[in-house]
């Protein structure tokens, strides 16, 4: 009798997961959280063969680049040599660095610049580290 | 009657017009609570922008009311019932969203995609949670918004709840904010004992830069795509999705930056304040809101441990192995869990730096918790 007691309590506490918003949902939802991401995934891979063929019908127009760029200093080839690639005097500053805290001899396989999201991040390091250095008042 | 017996009769009238006369064990208990959430947050630094809010408001609703003042979010008529109404109505959630949308970078995600693949893989744990709250006898509606604790997404959590079981929202904000305020303490045991020194090590590729076009191109198919599979989620999907829009397309930049910056922070003011202040003792001291915070609890260590379970597993597919670790910064709580994995990564190995792989299944896993939610919203509110 007891083990039939048992039984009932704990179908009865296990049964709403039987109905149809129970398990049967779970799986629905996990399921369509899978699909719509797994849709999202198939869409995404294929934007670099679309963004081909879009510049090809399309070309990307500047149009408003000329506004912001109006009061910039004209890019010399000491600064930037080619597009993407660092000019020497940096990857000599950039070795000179890696040394000293490396404190041994280092080689450097590669070197590339930082595109403007991981600037963001480098720029929210600054931010916290010189938020680090916070001025104490003394009482004297 | 002489002169003293009439000053205390006053006495006595003037301390019933107080709030001691009616203030209780639960109130102090509550307001105790408060004043430690502002000494997290100020002292520990622990999301002190919305644990300030929170915890003060924690402290004002639990001021014991004036008989016939209507004072707490819970009086018709009072300020704090019309502040409340944007929580209430999860008008709130979505313009929070709105500001996500506007700060997040999907480059990292749309770069790598089958990252995503973690996002939706951490929301296991929404739907384990939902399981469990089932069986310790909450209804299904109920259920569905104590299982999105493990979205780990607070504007996400209060919207779901506000519109499944609004008499629980004060209890399941309180832990999804106060989980998502842990997190550095929750994931990183979970994420050690789920993976090896070798795993920890792994170190991934560089992703490739992402145009503008495909970011300016991406809120608009995500958003049709999420939508259209989970019409549910369009409040919040088609919030966010609207925020980075404005963000990429170059062309609303006012719009941008003051959605990311002044709304965004106005809202999170009126949102943690409003809920801190539904807490008063006679509404939150209950069983339900204990079982809340064990399921809470259960829910992000669930949605991480599936998130860096998967990981693994899609390592025995890919030539390119993913760190494990990533794999737990998909339950969203943007971005301190990418923090988190790149934290872990780094004492294995200093010179890894996982952070920005980790962002890819962090906004997925804002992605795929506002489709959990949209699908328990269409499911339950029937």
């Amino acid at each position: 009798m007891m083990f039939a007691l048992i039984g009932e309590v704990s179908s009865s506490r296990f049964a709403p997961l039987f109905e149809e918003t129970g398990i049967p949902l779970a799986i629905m939802g996990m399921l369509v959280v899978f699909l719509a991401l797994t849709v999202l995934i198939l869409i995404i891979s294929a934007f670099p063969f679309a963004m081909g063929l879009l510049d090809r019908w399309l070309p990307v127009s500047h149009h408003h680049a000329g506004k912001a760029k109006s009061k910039s200093k004209p890019i010399t080839n000491e600064t930037v040599a080619h597009d993407g690639e660092i000019p020497p005097h940096i990857l000599a500053i950039i070795a000179a660095a890696v040394f000293e805290m490396e404190e041994g001899p280092v080689r450097i396989v590669r070197t590339r610049q930082l595109t403007t999201s991981e600037l963001a991040w480098t720029l929210e390091g600054r931010i916290r580290h010189h938020a680090s250095h916070r001025l104490q008042t003394r009482n004297r | 009657m002489g002169t003293t017996d009439f000053l205390l009769n006053k006495a006595s009238e003037l301390l019933e017009t107080t709030a001691f006369s009616s203030l209780e064990w639960g109130n102090l208990i509550m307001i105790m609570v408060g004043m430690i959430f502002i000494y997290l947050a100020i002292a520990k630094d622990y999301e002190p922008l919305l644990l300030v809010p929170i915890g003060f408001g924690v402290v004002v609703g639990n001021i014991p009311a004036v008989p016939g003042m209507p004072l707490s979010v819970y009086d018709e008529g009072s300020v704090m019932r019309y502040l409340y109404f944007g929580v209430e109505k999860g008008v709130y959630p979505p313009l929070i969203f709105l500001g996500i949308g506007a700060m997040t970078d999907f480059s990292t995600m749309l770069s790598n995609p089958k990252l995503i693949l973690l996002g939706a893989a951490a929301q296991v744990g929404v739907f384990l949670t939902f399981l469990g709250a089932l069986v310790l006898g909450f209804s299904p509606n109920q259920a569905g918004a104590i299982g999105i604790i493990g979205g780990a997404d607070g504007p996400t959590a209060i919207f779901l709840s506000s519109k499944l079981a609004p008499e629980l929202l004060g209890a399941i904000a309180i832990a999804a904010y106060s989980y998502m305020a842990l997190v550095p303490v929750i994931q990183p045991p979970i994420m050690t004992l789920l993976t090896t020194e070798a795993e920890r090590k792994i170190r991934m590729k560089p992703s490739r830069q992402v145009s503008t076009r495909e970011r300016i191109l991406f809120p608009i198919i995500g958003f049709l795509v999420c939508t259209m599979l989970a019409p549910g989620a369009i409040v919040l999907i088609g919030m966010l999705f609207f925020g980075n829009l404005l963000k990429e397309c170059t062309v609303t930049d006012r719009l941008a930056a003051t959605a990311r910056t002044t709304m965004i922070d106005i809202v999170t003011i009126l949102l943690g304040f409003c809920v801190g202040a539904s807490t008063s003792a006679s509404h939150f001291l209950t069983e339900s809101s204990i079982l809340i915070f064990c399921l809470g609890a259960l829910a992000f260590a669930v949605a991480t441990a599936s998130g860096v379970l998967f990981a693994k597993f899609m390592n025995l597919f890919l030539k390119d192995k993913i760190n494990p670790l990533i794999g737990a910064a998909g339950v969203s709580a943007v971005p301190d869990s990418a923090r988190v994995a790149q934290i872990v990564g780094q004492k294995a190995d200093p010179q890894n730096f996982l952070l920005m792989h980790a962002m890819a299944p962090n906004v997925a896993g804002v992605i795929g918790s506002a489709i959990a939610a949209g699908v328990l919203w269409s499911q339950l509110a029937k």
